[in-house]
């Protein structure tokens, strides 16, 4: 099985100002790592997919994502700012946290079900207090990968 | 009280499991019955039976897009809002359903 997150896919203590600049920094890591063709095309699919709607919820975390003919198998990317993001949510906090989700066009739907499982692990106020204050890379991932596959 | 609901966003990838969790939880919470179909990018997921459909006090519709087959819900009182609401306040939606009905 795929695995749909490494720990290069997470980035804590990200320095940036804005969300254009997260979106930035998400779809040059994503080029990087293979997971995109072209950093400039998955980053307009993701503001293509944030224009139609905010993806800010709650709790200082944001959900950009996109299903887009850049991405090249599918991604997780967990990123943490030290400055908060403008960002429209829908409790009014500005954002820190973000959970990027990528997803090719033609997602097949074993992927699209761990990222189901771990959008619905959002509304979980322990797992979303445990992505906000968990230091080490490894037991995020383990614990994320876990969400992904329940 | 039973309550059925559809949930459907725009892409179908997180909003629609999010406020469906979300539903789930806030029905669990007081006590109602709770059957949520998915209409993401992976087509109709736990598909409500038509007896169930029947059978419900409420519907929900929380969704972003058109309901697909939606004729299996005429007749049925309906409280239609965004997914976003029901991620902020499932809670608040599931309360403004129940009030629909009585």
């Amino acid at each position: 099985m795929e695995n749909l997150l490494t720990n290069d896919q997470i980035m804590l203590n990200t320095v940036c100002s804005t969300k254009d600049e997260l979106f930035d920094i998400v779809s040059q890591r994503a080029f990087e790592l293979g997971i995109c063709d072209s950093a400039d095309g998955v980053k307009a699919d993701l503001l293509a997919r944030e224009s139609e709607m905010a993806t800010g919820i709650n709790c200082g975390f944001a959900i950009p994502h996109t299903k887009s003919a850049h991405v090249q198998h599918p991604a997780v990317m967990f990123v943490r700012t030290t400055a908060p993001l403008e960002w429209e949510t829908l409790d009014g906090s500005e954002v820190t946290r973000v959970i990027a989700l990528l997803v090719p066009e033609s997602g097949q739907n074993t992927h699209l079900r761990m990222i189901a499982h771990l959008a619905s692990s959002l509304m979980d106020p322990e797992f979303i207090e445990f992505l906000s204050a968990e230091e080490d890379v490894d037991a995020l991932r383990e614990k994320i990968s876990e969400r992904l596959s329940e | 009280m039973k309550v059925v609901a559809v949930t459907a966003c725009i892409s179908g990838i997180a909003h629609t499991y999010m406020a469906k969790s979300g539903i789930e939880n806030a029905c669990k919470a007081i006590g109602a019955s709770c059957h949520v179909e998915t209409q993401g990018a992976m087509g109709i997921e736990d598909r409500i039976p038509q007896d169930e459909i029947d059978a419900a006090d409420v519907v929900i519709f929380a969704v972003d897009t058109t309901v697909t087959e939606r004729d299996r819900f005429e007749g049925k009182k309906v409280l239609e809002v965004g997914t976003s609401e029901c991620v902020k306040d499932a809670a608040g939606v599931v309360a403004r359903a129940i009030e629909l009905v009585g």
